[in-house]
């Protein structure tokens, strides 16, 4: 058995070759585009303001600081746009609710009494099939 | 460039690897949803839908479907059909959907023995919060004497149906705000069934929501009911529904304060002043147009009674008092878990 083995070419399993180090190269160059091509963000997303159903305001999420929202003249609000994530801050709506929680956290932010809807410009819902919260009630 | 044998196999094995992964995402058939949001019944209303059809012309219809209730069941259009019956002083004939919407509500009024009313319209407009969110509103306390004249032009018991004919006695005014967004929402999801029996989704009035069917067709929608003195997205329970309707009143949504005291816009209808005891109530019915009364009910009779009264009534429910005690029905738990 010893002499059989002895004449056994073992070729031995060379991963890194130098001549393919370019193709794998390529394979983690790709992997890596797909894994960010799925990264949930909202970096570079447009955000699409409307006013009585109408869109006045188009900001991307890159642009950050505040923005000012008027209709007819008149101040309705103010937008923060950071970290890629909304939030309307000093309204001039009676009640403020529409100042509770971020575009990231609601998808969408509305202001009833000055009919002004802030939506992300995408097609479809985005539902995950995951054991987070889908729905707030209350 | 000459690749080595061994390249040659990791090439094959990841082509094979992708070309697998591909074929597992395209069947796996997730349906799409289509999503839109609008502002109808002084709320946020925003419809979810995935169907084999045109889901965007379904959600169009439903949205379409919410401004015409909106319309005409609003108290505050001088052209609804309530501002019609609330200004006439002579029985008013009124179409089939009308005498539904009342005759359901003077129904619902009964079964919580006048916790829910719907002819609550002198009080509402007295304390003003049928006008809360106009930019001209100017919060103000009725005085005493205001709101014992307004409960005399007040009572379910005043409102008097037959044959598509409603009378208003003692002066009574309707005021179906507390049901007509749960009206609104069965009249949706029927829309929905009869455009596509097949399709999945919500409808979110404001937070009450109906659901149209299973998430992704067999999947449990979390539903978390928010904290009614937490910050957004501060939760004190959640539920899973396949199908029916969660709607929750409560004293944070339409209020002013006014002396450091908060006056919100849940009336009993015996005191005619805002319901103190409790500050937040969530219930489950199949029908959200009973869940709507049901919730506004139990946030009056609070949640010792309500715990009793709604499964006779055929609602499952959660209750937080001002003290921030919650209780709950028996079978509320049953929706605590995915089964």
């Amino acid at each position: 058995m010893i002499g059989i083995k002895s004449h056994v070419k073992c070729r031995q399993w060379k991963l890194f070759q130098k001549r393919d180090i370019l193709l794998y190269l390529i394979i983690l160059l790709f992997v890596v585009i797909v894994i960010f091509w799925g990264y949930p963000s909202l970096k570079g997303n447009t955000v699409l303001v409307s006013i009585n159903g109408v869109v006045q305001y188009h900001f991307s999420l890159d642009d950050e600081g505040t923005k000012r929202i008027e209709s007819n003249g008149k101040k309705l609000m103010d937008l923060l746009i950071a970290d890629a994530d909304m939030r309307i801050i000093d309204s001039q709506c009676p009640l403020h609710l529409c100042e509770r929680g971020t575009l990231k956290q609601a998808g969408v932010l509305v202001c009833v009494p000055q009919e002004v809807i802030i939506t992300i410009e995408r097609q479809g819902e985005p539902v995950k099939q995951t054991d987070e919260i889908d729905l707030i009630t209350g | 460039m000459k690749l080595s044998r061994n390249s040659w196999i990791l090439i094959i094995a990841f082509i094979c690897l992708l070309l697998f992964f591909s074929i597992l995402f395209f069947l796996r058939s997730e349906p799409e949803y289509c999503s839109k949001v609008d502002i109808s019944l002084g709320t946020t209303v925003k419809v979810v839908v995935s169907s084999e059809k045109d889901a965007g012309l379904i959600v169009d219809a439903v949205l379409r479907e919410f401004h015409r209730i909106e319309k005409k069941f609003s108290v505050t259009d001088s052209k609804s059909v309530i501002s019609l019956i609330n200004k006439s002083d002579h029985p008013v004939e009124v179409d089939e959907e009308t005498a539904f919407v009342i005759e359901r509500s003077l129904a619902l009024a009964r079964a919580t023995e006048g916790a829910f009313d719907p002819a609550l319209g002198n009080l509402i407009t007295l304390w003003g919060f049928d006008r809360i969110t106009n930019n001209d509103f100017e919060p103000h306390i009725p005085s005493d004497n205001e709101i014992e004249e307004a409960l005399g032009k007040s009572g379910y018991e005043n409102v008097l149906i037959e044959n598509d004919v409603v009378i208003l006695e003692n002066s009574v005014k309707l005021d179906l705000g507390a049901v007509v967004k749960g009206y609104a929402i069965d009249r949706g999801i029927s829309i929905v069934r009869e455009m596509d029996p097949d399709a999945t989704g919500y409808i979110d009035a404001g937070r009450d929501i109906g659901i149209i069917g299973p998430k992704f067709g067999g999947d449990y929608w979390s539903i978390a009911i928010q904290d009614p003195r937490g910050d957004s997205g501060e939760y004190i329970d959640v539920v899973y529904l396949k199908k029916g309707t969660i709607v929750t009143s409560g004293d944070y949504e339409r209020f002013f304060i006014l002396d450091g005291e908060r006056y919100h816009h849940i009336i009993n209808p015996k005191t005619g002043y805002p319901v103190r005891k409790t500050i937040s109530t969530t219930v489950i019915s199949p029908d959200a147009m009973d869940a709507d009364a049901f919730s506004t009910a139990a946030f009056v009779l609070g949640g010792e009674f309500s715990a009793v009264l709604l499964p006779v009534l055929g609602g499952q429910g959660l209750f937080m008092n001002s003290e921030q005690e919650m209780s709950q029905t028996e079978g509320w738990s049953f929706f605590q878990e995915k089964r």
